[in-house]
Order: structure tokens, then C-alpha cells, then sequence
């Protein structure tokens, strides 16, 4: 207030819109979340009357509870964390191993090599030839499939390859004359500075893993040690969604809880974590993706 | 340092690999002189059973078999039935849904023939006839369908298909007048919507809205074939005398009937948002208690927008729905519910070549049919779910009934095996129903006042006494049961599958258009230029085979 005098009339408009802008937009984030919560905390019949907004109107836990007790939902959250974990180291290190060769001025082939991963991006073989080369590599019905697939992928490789190739050659020259072999140059020189990149990778496909359910019903369906959290959520929300042009199916549906209100709760459920992990890992986006975009 | 921190992830990884594959060895050796155990897969989207069901263990110890169910989750049964395909490995039994016959057609299911004479329940559950319905073209028998039978004496106390549906407030105020026709129908809503515009609480009522969301458009398109007095054939009109297949798009009462629609459309008596309005939302619609009538299934509405209208309250001013008989004029005789069964041949329980012990599956099955099990399994257990009163009727406190609607607790306890066969009708004892929903002092001690009183007022007890029962016309009903199996690979299928397009995009036009003649006579050029007589050729085919099949039987 005492420096309004010095800020000239376009900067204070600049700062009232912009202002408002950004109260406007925290807005339109918010209030999704803040409706869904909303809804989930509802009683399911109620709810379905619509008109819930930012309170539930019969506040009831039952949604989460009819959630919550779902029997598979322990060994699918454990499968889930596993294989957010597992998987998401694994896709770090094996991309980044890949990326640091493809982007060493010595190597041969990484144009060759770059190109035959890029291709990947754009095509792939379909649904039922990746069924087939999943089954056929023994990977149908086991835990694999869900980290195995997923270690390379072009793209996160191509960001991480963007990032080391920003970083200045004279650093890995500098240790090549102290001695310094390949792997002390990746393990000491490049990786570290490297950590922003690997953390929004770690990001991206730890989102992806967390929320992850087609591989597990398309692999694993019979096996129910194997089921993940959110495929458990998905088989609870298609029980009480009406899909189906069956009688008999909307007959076993009935009760107090609904697709619009377990749906809203099992939402909640499978934000919360990520939500939970995105503060931390957030400033690292400010520098982490780099795609194109910077040349030496 | 940095050796230290790669030891310590290599170690996380290593764990992780201990603690996920360990897990997944526990199963395949756990089942040592415990019940037999199958897997189950069925191509519709369903509720789990829990491991430690009560009902479930008791069957088991019973039958010595338990059956783990896996529903159809986030894809089309087609396309469920396709990955087992070509993984070349399926459950120990299957229901493939729309997908049956390409189970059949990759070799995937076990002829049921040289079995079903051994099994005393299967054998009953279908007449010698229906198990002929149900060959398939290399004359053997592959899958079981597993509803719509009756045992017994029909018991039904809901009308669970199409009709014409009012809310009793309005037939309160009008002080119960016979409702017969469609002019009438509309006349008594206008009447009823002009002296009350909105709802005690002041929201504005809708007096008829009409649900047209993907394939739930019958709830617009199919009524013409009621209104003639015809029962569901689904597909066509079949004339029971001549059995010839008519369209009946295109018959005078369908002109009538969207005429009227139009008409009713211009004073403002049709939703204007029903066109646009998906099944949630006209769900939602229905539960704030606001429409006064519509054509649906009871099925449809019931079960959700019914639940939230009783939850509501607003049962208690009226706003809940009763189905009325109406045709196109006084002199018809409506045919809106027709008793029986109606044999769904397109799929059932099959067993697949991957079971390594069909007799076991099948001498389960067959388990599931005796009464006492079917008992346990709708029923559940005596003094828990239900007692008998001195008359030896099942009956249940009104505890008993919120459990049996509580989610969690028919995770835990109940254990219908729904996708296996089952009966409905009566008991062998002959006082009780085979499910708690037909069975009628159940079924009259949970209606509210107003609902009595509606049902008194026309001399009814349930909802088909509100409409009446008529019998299955012909060895050909239902005729959608084979129109839902033709493919875009024939010609008439083909014919349909356009039709279909064109009735989604002109029906909505007719109804709104300002000018209804022209609107028709476009809609009718464009639609008789899809070829509509390949279909019905195809059909009329199909209920002449029918009805030869079913001259062999008598």
C-alpha cells in the first residue's frame, strides 16, 4: 500500500486481473474436489437427487465404508504399492542407464537407436498381439507384468536423454583426465545433477502405476492375489453402475449406496496419495522437463 | 555415502521382490482337503462374494465346491470373451454374455449332452422342448440360460417390464378415474399439472418426460407394439393368428402415438431436456419426486430413483409410481405383462475345456437346485435372514429386510451365486415363493399407505393386478431373443442396425418438429430407403422355424 503511488495504472490493472485471474482459477480447480468430497461424504439415494454442492445435505460415511470393506482391498494395495515402488525405481534407473548412453557424443548408433525407439511412441501392435507376446513371455498371471513392460519407455527417455545433453561436455571431460571410467561418470558426475529430471520421471510413472488397472485385469484377472487398489475400486464401481441391459444384474444393485457416491468416495480414496506426494516433487518441475526446448 | 545409498535401494528392490513373489505362491497349495474350488467368469458387471461368506461355506460343506466369481469390469463382454480367446485359457465355467457364441465358435465350451440326463435338476429345469431351443448349429447343447424359469405357480408382484407409469398423487387428486387410453393418460396429466404447477416445496413439476439415453430409447420407440395390444416381442409385431411379422414402426398407432407425443410436446407436457438428458440424469430427475409420468421399464427406475423417492419421504405425498393399462383405444386388450418364461437362449452357464472336473461343476449345479439350497441361497438362513410363521410362510421382521438391502452385509453373508441357474415361482412346498420378491404378504407389508391405497382404489393387490396378465401369444415370444443375436453380417442384420441410427435421429425430430406431418413423411422416406423389409423378412424366417420347432413337441 505505501509503494502505490510508484506503480504505474497499467501494472495495477496488470495485478487486479491478474489477481483475479488466478482466485478465478483456484476456483474452477477447487471446487471439483471440494464437490466429489462432498458428494462422498452424501448418502448414496440422496444423492442421487443431485442439487450437492459444496456440503453433503445427509452426511453418512457409508460410501467409505462400503469402500473401505471391500475384502481384496488389502492384497490390492499392497500389490499397488509394490508396484508403485518397484516399478518406478526400476523405470528410473533403467531409463536413465539408456539415456546416458544415447546421449554420449561417442556412442555410434544413438541416431539409428533414437529413431528405432521413437517409432515405438507411434505405433504399437494392439491389444490382442501385446495379450499374446505378454503370454507368450510367461508374463500373464504374475506379478511382471507390471513393472516389466513398463522399464522403458521412448518418451521418458527422450526427456531424460534432453536434460543430459544440456549438461555442459567439459564436466565429463574434466573427468575423464582425473580417470574417471563410464560408470563413475554416470554414478558421480551425471546422476546427481541429473535429480530433477529423475524426480518428475519418478513422478510421472509413479502416477501412472498408482493408477494403474487395465494390466491387471486384462493379465491377471483370475488371480486375485494379484489385483490392484484401483482395479478392486474399478470392480466395485461397475457392481453398482447399471451397465448392464440385464434384469437380473440391476436387481443385485440395489441398496443404499450408488454408482454416483462410491464413485465420489473411491475418487477421495486414490487422490489422497498422490496428493499427499505432489508438494514434494513439484518444485522439481520447474526444472526437471526440458524436451526439446534448450540446445547447446 | 552414495554406495551406501545404492546398497540400501538395491535392498528395497530386493525385498519388494521377496515380499511380492512370496505372496503370490501361498494360493496354489492351500486347497489340500478343503472344498473343491472353481472359477467363474461372467460378461456382466456384478458384486463380489466375500472368501468368508457365511451362506457360501455352508453350500460347501454341503456340495464340497466353492466358486470364486469374477465379474466383467471395464470392458464389453465381447471384448472380455476376446481376451480369453486368444489367451487360449479360460475359468472353469463361463457366461460369455453377447460373447457365448464366440466361445462356442472357438471350441472353448464343453458339449453339455452326454451330462445332462444324470443330473435329475438339470434335466427338470428345462422341458424337453426348451433344451431343443437351445441346441446350437452342430445339434449339441452348450450353454444353460439360468433365469426366467418358473416352478410351479407363477409369483410375481412387480411388473418388472415396460409401461405406461403414473404418480399415485395424480391419480389421488383425479380420485382414481380408469385411465385406458393414451389420450386419456395425457389428458389426466395436463388437468393434474394445470392445477398443481409445482411440488409442496415449490420446485416446478415435470409432468412426462421420456428417457432416450443409448439403448434405453425403447422408453420412446417401442411403445406402439403395446399400444396395439401386443405383448414385448421386442423387435416386431407377430400376429397370432396369421403369424405374420409386422413392422410396427410404421403402423397407424405408431403415427398416432407420435402424434400425440408431438402434440403434447408443443403445450409444453414433455420434458423439453428428453432428449438430451443421460440415465443419470433422468434418474436424478425421477428421484426429486418432480415427474408425473414416463414410459420405462420397472427395472430401470425402480431400484435407484424408487429407493431415493421412499428415502426421500416423498412417497408419502404421493410421488411414487404405478403402471397403467393403457392401448391405443378402449376396445384393445393390453398385453403390457405377459406371464411365463421367457427363454433366453442367446446365453447361459457353459462349462469350459480348461475344467478338469465337469462332473464335479455339474453335479454342483445340479446341488444348486434343490430346495434347500435354493433356499440358502435367496431365502438365506432360518431365524437370520427370515422365520415361518405357524402357516409354515417365510416371512421377514423389517430388520431382517435392511439387512438384506445393506451392502456390506451381502458381501459378507448372502450368496445368491446369481449367474447360476435358479427358479422362481413357487417352493416345493407349494405355500412359499422361490425368491422374497414374489412373495406377497412380503412383498404388501412393505408398501407405503399411499400405494395401498392407490392398489385398493383399483381393486389390486400388486402391480400387475393394475394392468393384468396375459399368456405368452406363441411358441415364437420373445422374437427379440433372436433379434439380438443377428449380426451386421446378413442382410436384414444389417437393415436393423441402420433402422436403429435412424429411429435415435428422427424419433427425437418427429416429437419436436413444428410441423409433424412433414416431419414424419421425411423421417419415413429415410427409412424406408434402410431397407426395413430385409429385417423383417428375417424375422418372419425366424418365428415360422419357431413355430415348426415347436410343432415336434406337441
Amino acid at each position: 500500500m505505501i509503494n502505490l503511488k510508484k506503480t504505474s495504472t497499467a501494472d495495477m490493472l496488470f495485478r487486479t486481473f491478474n489477481g483475479l485471474f488466478m482466485i478465478s482459477f483456484v476456483v474452477i480447480t477447487l471446487y471439483p474436489i471440494i464437490n466429489t468430497l462432498a458428494i462422498s461424504l452424501n448418502d448414496g439415494t440422496d444423492a442421487l437427487r443431485g442439487g450437492i454442492y459444496l456440503f453433503p445435505r445427509r452426511f453418512s460415511l457409508k460410501n467409505y465404508i462400503t469402500v473401505l470393506q471391500k475384502q481384496n482391498l488389502i492384497t490390492g494395495a499392497y500389490i499397488t504399492v509394490s508396484r508403485t515402488v518397484l516399478g518406478t525405481l526400476l523405470s528410473v534407473v533403467s531409463n536413465a542407464i539408456l539415456a546416458f548412453i544415447v546421449s554420449r557424443k561417442g556412442f555410434l548408433l544413438k541416431k539409428q537407436l533414437s529413431i528405432f525407439w521413437v517409432v515405438t511412441m507411434y505405433v504399437n501392435g494392439g491389444l490382442i498381439p501385446t495379450f499374446l507376446l505378454y503370454k507368450g513371455l510367461g508374463l500373464t498371471n504374475s506379478f511382471g507384468v507390471y513393472v516389466i513392460p513398463g522399464m522403458l519407455s521412448a518418451f521418458n527417455m527422450l526427456v531424460i536423454r534432453t536434460y543430459m545433453n544440456g549438461i555442459p561436455d567439459s564436466l565429463e571431460e574434466s573427468a575423464q583426465l582425473d580417470g574417471a571410467g563410464y560408470t563413475t561418470i554416470f554414478l558421480r558426475i551425471i546422476a546427481p545433477l541429473c535429480t530433477p529430471v529423475f524426480a518428475t520421471i519418478a513422478l510421472f510413472v509413479a502416477v501412472g502405476q498408482w493408477n494403474s488397472w487395465f494390466d491387471a485385469m486384462l493379465f491377471n484377472r483370475m488371480s486375485h492375489d494379484l489385483t490392484t487398489l484401483q482395479y478392486e475400486l474399478m470392480k466395485l464401481l461397475s457392481s453398482v453402475t447399471n451397465q448392464s441391459t440385464s434384469i437380473e444384474s440391476m436387481k443385485n444393485n440395489s441398496g443404499s449406496v450408488t454408482p454416483t457416491s462410491v464413485r465420489a468416495a473411491a475418487t477421495m480414496i486414490t487422490m489422497l496419495p498422490i496428493i499427499c506426494v505432489y508438494p514434494f516433487l513439484q518444485r522439481y518441475f520447474v526444472t526437471g522437463l526440458t524436451l526439446g526446448g534448450v540446445k547447446e | 555415502m552414495r554406495k551406501k545409498r545404492i546398497v540400501s535401494y538395491l535392498f528395497v528392490i530386493a525385498l519388494v521382490i521377496v515380499l511380492a513373489t512370496g505372496c503370490s505362491k501361498e494360493k496354489s497349495n492351500a486347497k489340500d482337503g478343503g472344498p473343491k474350488e472353481f472359477s467363474a467368469f461372467f460378461a456382466v458387471p456384478g458384486s463380489e462374494i466375500n472368501d468368508d461368506n457365511v451362506i457360501q461355506k455352508v453350500i460347501a460343506e454341503k456340495t464340497g465346491v466353492t466358486v470364486k466369481e469374477v465379474w466383467l469390469t471395464g470392458q464389453t463382454a465381447e471384448e472380455a470373451v476376446g481376451t480369453f480367446i486368444a489367451g487360449g485359457e479360460y475359468p472353469d465355467l463361463i457366461d460369455g454374455g453377447n460373447g457365448s457364441k464366440q466361445l462356442y465358435e472357438a471350441g472353448a465350451l464343453v458339449a453339455l449332452d452326454d451330462y445332462i440326463d444324470k443330473y435329475p435338476n438339470i434335466k427338470a429345469f428345462f422341458t424337453e422342448q426348451q433344451w431343443d431351443a437351445l441346441k446350437q448349429d452342430d445339434g449339441k447343447i452348450y450353454w444353460i440360460p439360468q433365469f426366467s424359469n418358473i416352478k410351479g405357480e407363477e409369483k410375481t408382484c412387480t411388473h418388472n417390464g415396460e409401461a405406461f407409469w403414473i404418480q399415485t398423487r395424480v391419480l389421488k387428486w383425479a380420485d382414481y378415474p380408469t385411465v385406458r387410453t393414451m389420450d386419456q393418460y395425457f389428458d389426466l396429466i395436463e388437468a393434474y399439472y394445470a392445477a398443481n404447477p409445482t411440488m409442496p416445496d415449490g420446485t416446478e413439476n415435470i409432468p412426462y418426460t421420456i428417457l432416450c439415453d443409448d439403448w434405453r430409447y425403447f422408453c420412446l420407440e417401442n411403445a406402439p407394439q403395446f399400444l396395439d395390444g401386443y405383448p414385448n416381442d421386442g423387435a416386431c409385431i407377430v400376429d397370432p393368428v396369421t403369424l405374420e411379422v409386422i413392422d410396427y414402426n410404421t403402423t397407424d398407432t405408431a403415427i398416432a402415438y407420435f402424434k400425440k407425443l408431438n402434440e403434447e410436446y408443443k403445450k409444453g407436457i414433455v420434458d423439453p431436456e428428453s432428449f438430451t438428458q443421460t440415465y443419470d440424469e433422468y434418474i436424478a430427475k425421477v428421484s426429486t419426486g418432480r415427474v408425473l409420468g414416463m414410459i420405462d421399464q420397472w427395472w430401470d427406475f425402480a431400484y435407484t430413483a424408487g429407493e431415493a423417492i421412499k428415502q426421500a419421504g416423498l412417497d408419502e405425498i404421493g410421488c411414487e409410481y404405478v403402471p397403467l393399462p393403457i392401448t391405443i383405444s378402449e376396445d384393445i386388450e393390453n398385453q403390457w405383462h405377459c406371464s411365463g418364461e421367457e427363454l433366453n437362449v442367446a446365453s447361459g452357464i457353459a462349462i469350459t475345456t480348461d475344467c478338469d472336473d465337469i462332473e464335479a461343476a455339474l453335479s454342483f449345479i445340479d446341488a444348486l437346485l434343490t430346495q434347500e439350497i435354493h433356499d440358502l441361497r435367496f431365502w438365506g438362513i432360518e431365524g437370520e435372514n427370515y422365520f415361518v410363521d405357524d402357516k409354515g410362510e417365510y416371512r421377514r421382521t423389517q430388520e431382517m429386510r435392511d439387512k438384506g438391502t445393506d451392502t456390506s452385509y451381502k458381501a459378507a453373508h448372502t450368496c445368491t451365486y446369481s449367474y447360476f441357474p435358479q427358479y422362481n415361482g413357487t417352493s416345493d412346498d407349494g405355500i412359499n415363493a422361490n425368491k422374497p420378491e414374489g412373495q406377497g404378504s412380503e412383498f404388501y407389508d412393505g408398501l407405503s399407505d399411499n400405494l395401498k391405497e392407490t392398489l385398493a382404489a383399483y381393486d389390486a393387490e400388486t402391480y400387475i393386478d393394475m394392468i393384468g396378465v396375459s399368456e405368452p401369444p406363441g411358441p415364437w415370444y420373445p422374437v427379440w431373443s433372436f433379434a439380438g443375436t443377428l449380426t451386421t453380417g446378413t442382410e436384414g442384420g444389417f437393415a436393423n442396425t441402420k433402422i436403429t441410427e435412424i429411429k435415435h435421429e428422427y424419433l427425437p425430430r418427429v416429437v419436436m418438429a413444428k410441423n409433424f406431418d412433414t416431419a414424419w413423411d421425411e423421417y419415413m422416406n429415410v427409412y424406408e430407403a434402410a431397407n426395413p423389409e430385409a429385417f423383417i423378412n428375417e424375422l418372419q424366417v425366424e418365428v415360422l422355424r419357431r413355430v415348426e420347432e415347436a410343432k415336434k413337441f406337441q
